[in-house]
């Protein structure tokens, strides 16, 4: 059951990170003709990706949370045993920036859903990237650790 | 729900209480998996295996931060939570330090 768990933790991870990274490179976007990859990745209607970020981040925190105790009995232990000690810190460091990820939600939704478009620019912007960086670096981190027993 | 909560006063809060939390090590409540046991207070015995603070660290943050959402939904003028903006740009870092203070012994290979 954790495994399942731990790959659907994963899988809507990577959905997450698709709608994150759209609309944090979006946010960043002056309106213009998309011509290049680039463009036309970034040239998405970055409101209406903020309710599944929300939905999505909620999900994979919610299942990461419930498969932590696994971690913490079966994984962090033999890490320990072994002296691996930067492969805990950074799934230390995983899950406290998980949770600025989390609490910035709220402040994430606001900018996005109450406050009119153009106002709080900066600040709209600065939330998203922190969120999408926040999201990519747990879906790294947490993939390295996944496989770690094979990287070593 | 906008109407009765602030969500950025939200953030600002529950971020920072989650900082204090990890910072001084003080969890709601701790949660051994070993046994599948909550408690309110650390219980010195080995055999129930290793304690979890995370969670209660995320509880301890939450609860003063819906009471001084609601507050500040319904008493501060928007202006002043306007001016709470930038507040949102730093409290991460803090949540950052903290958490590197919290964990740094890992990284220095004394374990935690």
């Amino acid at each position: 059951m954790t495994t399942f768990l731990l790959i659907l933790h994963g899988l809507v991870a990577i959905a997450l990170i698709g709608a994150i990274t759209h609309q944090g490179l979006s946010a960043w976007r002056q309106p213009g003709p998309a011509r290049v990859f680039i463009d036309r990745f970034r040239a998405v209607p970055a409101l209406r990706y903020a309710t599944p970020v929300v939905v999505l981040y909620v999900a994979d925190f919610a299942l990461g949370a419930y498969i932590y105790p696994a971690y913490v009995l079966d994984v962090k232990a033999s890490l320990a045993d072994f002296g691996f000690y930067l492969d805990i810190f950074l799934f230390q460091a995983k899950e406290h920036i998980a949770v600025i990820g989390l609490l910035l939600l709220p402040a994430y939704w606001h900018y996005w859903k109450v406050t009119p478009l153009g106002e709080f620019v900066m600040t709209r912007r600065f939330v998203t990237t922190l969120i999408m960086v926040a999201v990519w670096w747990n879906l790294v981190i947490g993939h390295v650790l996944n496989n770690v027993r094979g990287l070593l | 729900m906008t109407r009765y909560i602030s969500l950025p006063v939200f953030t600002i809060v529950a971020s920072l209480g989650y900082a204090a939390a990890v910072y001084v090590n003080y969890p709601l409540f701790r949660y051994y998996p070993l046994v599948k046991q909550f408690s309110f207070i650390d219980i010195p015995n080995r055999t129930l295996g290793p304690a979890m603070t995370w969670y209660g660290w995320i509880a301890i943050a939450i609860i003063p931060a819906i009471i001084a959402a609601v507050i500040g939904r319904l008493f501060l003028p928007a202006r002043w939570r306007d001016k709470l903006t930038p507040l949102i740009w730093v409290v991460p870092f803090v949540v950052l330090y903290a958490g590197w203070v919290a964990e740094k012994s890992w990284l220095l290979g004394a374990g935690g």
